[in-house]
């Protein structure tokens, strides 16, 4: 049985570092905590089921819909929510409103769309729904394509921020915003592509986390904020590599205190590793802690 | 408004007047109504009702709308008294429903309150009703201890607790069962009241408990806790959570692997959606139900008829409970006896005196025989899941 366990936790790891990618992405950039983005991820999941089961799109074309989608709603993200309070220097603090605010619109835009209930997929319209056995395990084929397509988009991201064009303004930006602009950098252009980016990443995980787990309502992000928060916050803020190991490490944990002591302290577990995470190490596992210079 | 109005250096002046006037219109009133005697008595009394609409327990809620709006028709078009509803979406949440009871007790001045639909709510919004003094009926709750708040609330809804030791023993028959495994939510109330229920249950009929697990409400993922389970190796699985998660564990269950496992289930079980979305995951499910579609009863039947023609679907417990709910706060609205000019607050105590004075009624639900406590008991009947519905288990 440890096993199943070990595939059930890779694939609720795989899931969190996932959604976690874009959460980080923003950070690491910004400094600020993007609040709607698990409004988008929801919308993601949302949008996604309703191209399945009421309009009948297969799943690979509905996900590529839900890509573009989830893509322009970050550039709706970044003109509402956190440009104007850029242009006007405010700090950290209002943007987070701004985009808590956001959310809470996109979860009402959602309710009336989509209706208030927790939806379920149609039998048919799921793809990969088989299960195979590996020893005296049931393997989703479903989860080991969440995996894959996990670990092959934290891939490219991280490679994209290492390698491309774009990466190395968004480096720049992280380094320094107003050394970066006297550079050339066309700041609020690459910021517009970080939030694309970002949430591009969330709305896939929404439309794979609906499926795998045949449950979707306009609710489902809030949890997920929580635990995405928790997982940079562990990886380190601002590390694409550490929410990778962040998301394994909170399934792990999560998953290990179900297995070994309860599963009356589930949630707990997490908030106990990330307090002692906190008091060890605050930059986070993979986290540098930056010096402010003068 | 009234802070002022006590700081206000001729507050006794004002208070004077006020008392005169009081009592001059007292006067009047007392002058006028003594002739004209049972032409006096109210034929229209506004009600306030208070369900999920939307959010998570949404999905228990249109059989309760249903119900409300069949007895109401039925009520209003008999004529002998008018039921003025103002009707109420609390989101599911405890907040709406503390608001809308607010709106309810003070805008709406409504004479009673019907809902909302989950203990946890009642526990949030039912103790301002309970100062205010205003009755309260509850059509759906099944958590135990809300009739505790105070001697306003009373309920049509079966407490869980009653019917599960029947559903215990039919399954213990039926399966010869000896090995059970309990998952439930454990930040639910009314989830917690029926694993409670059910532990006691089992025990009393010796059956062993092998492992006992919990979720969380709105969770999505069960694997963890279904892996541990299928680990033990029972035979049969009690889940005591609300419908959503209910439909969850069962249909990751079977992909998981725990094909033989038999479910036995509370309230949630009861509901046509959980079957509906559990789909065959559920096949062999067994339930206490306080109501069932095929109660031969006259009332049920007669119910069970105009629903279905009413709605092209069937009525569920809810339907019933909530229906029987409507009956019973008509008659005592009647037997109230409700002058014209009573004052609110005298109207809704002369109708909780009415309600409480009910002790037993026949309805949709059959005999309905209210204890101390203003708890409902009824006979009930163990369900059982098969293709895709509910047949009477034997």
């Amino acid at each position: 049985m440890l096993s199943q366990q070990i595939i059930n936790a890779l694939s609720q790891g795989a899931f969190y570092a996932l959604f976690a990618a874009g959460l980080t992405l923003i950070f690491g950039v910004l400094d600020i905590l993007n609040m709607a983005h698990g409004a988008v991820f929801m919308w993601g999941a949302m949008l996604s089921w309703y191209l399945m089961s009421v309009l009948g799109v297969h799943f690979g074309f509905a996900l590529l819909i839900t890509i573009v989608f989830c893509g322009l709603m970050g550039v709706l993200l970044e003109y509402t929510a956190f440009r104007p309070l850029r242009r006007r220097s405010t700090g950290h603090l209002p943007p987070l409103v701004s985009s808590l605010a956001l959310s809470i619109v996109l979860v009402h835009v959602a309710e009336k769309i989509f209706g208030t209930r927790v939806v379920r997929y149609p039998d048919d319209a799921v793809p990969f729904a088989k299960y195979v056995k590996l020893g005296d395990a049931q393997v989703s084929q479903l989860h080991v394509v969440l995996m894959v397509v996990a670990l092959v988009l934290m891939g490219a991201l991280w490679y994209m921020v290492a390698r491309t064009r774009l990466g190395r303004a968004i480096r720049a930006l992280q380094e320094n915003p107003k050394v970066a602009r006297l550079m050339g950098v066309d700041v609020d252009r690459t910021i517009a592509w970080m939030f694309v980016i970002a949430s591009v990443l969330a709305g896939i995980a929404g439309a794979f986390l609906g499926v795998a787990y045949n449950s979707a309502s306009p609710y489902m992000g809030h949890w997920v904020d929580l635990k995405g928060f928790a997982v940079i916050i562990l990886g380190g803020m601002g590390s694409i590599p550490g929410a990778l190991l962040g998301g394994l490490l909170i399934a792990f944990a999560e998953i290990g205190t179900v297995v070994f002591l309860s599963s009356d302290y589930r949630d707990a577990a997490v908030f106990v590793v990330l307090m002692g995470m906190l008091l060890l190490k605050p930059s986070g596992l993979l986290g540098s802690s930056r010096e402010v210079r003068a | 408004m009234f802070l002022r109005h006590f700081s206000s250096p001729t507050i006794g002046f004002k208070r004077a007047g006020r008392v005169g006037t009081v009592l001059a219109s007292l006067l009047l009133a007392g002058a006028t109504a003594l002739p004209a005697g049972a032409q006096d008595i109210i034929t229209t009394a506004k009600l306030g009702a208070v369900y999920a609409f939307s959010g998570p327990a949404a999905i228990y809620s249109t059989t309760i709308k249903n119900g409300l709006e069949m007895a109401l028709a039925e009520v209003n078009a008999k004529g002998d008294l008018k039921i003025d509803l103002v009707l109420e979406d609390d989101r599911s949440t405890k907040d709406d429903a503390l608001n809308v009871y607010q709106k309810f007790i003070q805008r709406d001045q409504a004479l009673l309150i019907f809902g909302p639909l989950i203990g946890g709510q009642v526990f949030a919004a039912g103790p301002q009703a309970q100062r205010a003094k205003v009755p309260v009926m509850l059509t759906s709750v099944a958590t135990p201890g809300v009739t505790g708040i105070g001697d306003y609330i009373f309920r049509t809804s079966v407490e869980s607790a009653t019917i599960i030791p029947a559903t215990v023993k039919v399954a213990k028959e039926l399966l010869k069962s000896a090995r059970v495994a309990q998952i439930y939510t454990n930040d639910d109330q009314f989830s917690v009241g029926e694993f409670k229920a059910y532990e006691a249950a089992l025990k009393v009929n010796g059956i062993q408990i092998a492992g006992v697990e919990t979720v969380r409400t709105g969770d999505v993922d069960f694997s963890a806790q279904l892996t541990k389970i299928k680990a033990m190796n029972v035979d049969t699985l009690v889940i005591s959570s609300q419908g959503q998660e209910a439909v969850g564990i069962m249909t990751q269950a079977r992909k998981l692997g725990l094909d033989k496992v038999r479910f036995i289930g509370g309230n949630a079980f009861n509901a046509a959606g959980v079957v509906r979305e559990a789909g065959v995951a559920m096949d062999g499910a067994l339930s206490a139900s306080p109501w069932f579609l095929a109660m031969e009863h006259p009332k049920n039947v007669e119910f069970v008829k105009k629903y279905r023609d009413k709605y092209k679907s069937d009525p569920d417990w809810l339907a019933a409970q909530t229906y029987d709910g409507v009956y019973i706060v008509k008659q005592a609205l009647l037997a109230a006896k409700i002058g014209k000019g009573d004052s609110v607050a005298v109207a809704r105590t002369k109708l909780r005196d009415s309600l409480a004075a009910i002790k037993t009624y026949d309805g949709v639900l059959g005999k309905i025989e209210f204890d101390e406590k203003r708890d409902p008991k009824v006979a009930g009947a163990v369900l059982k899941v098969e293709g895709g519905r509910h047949v009477i288990a034997k």
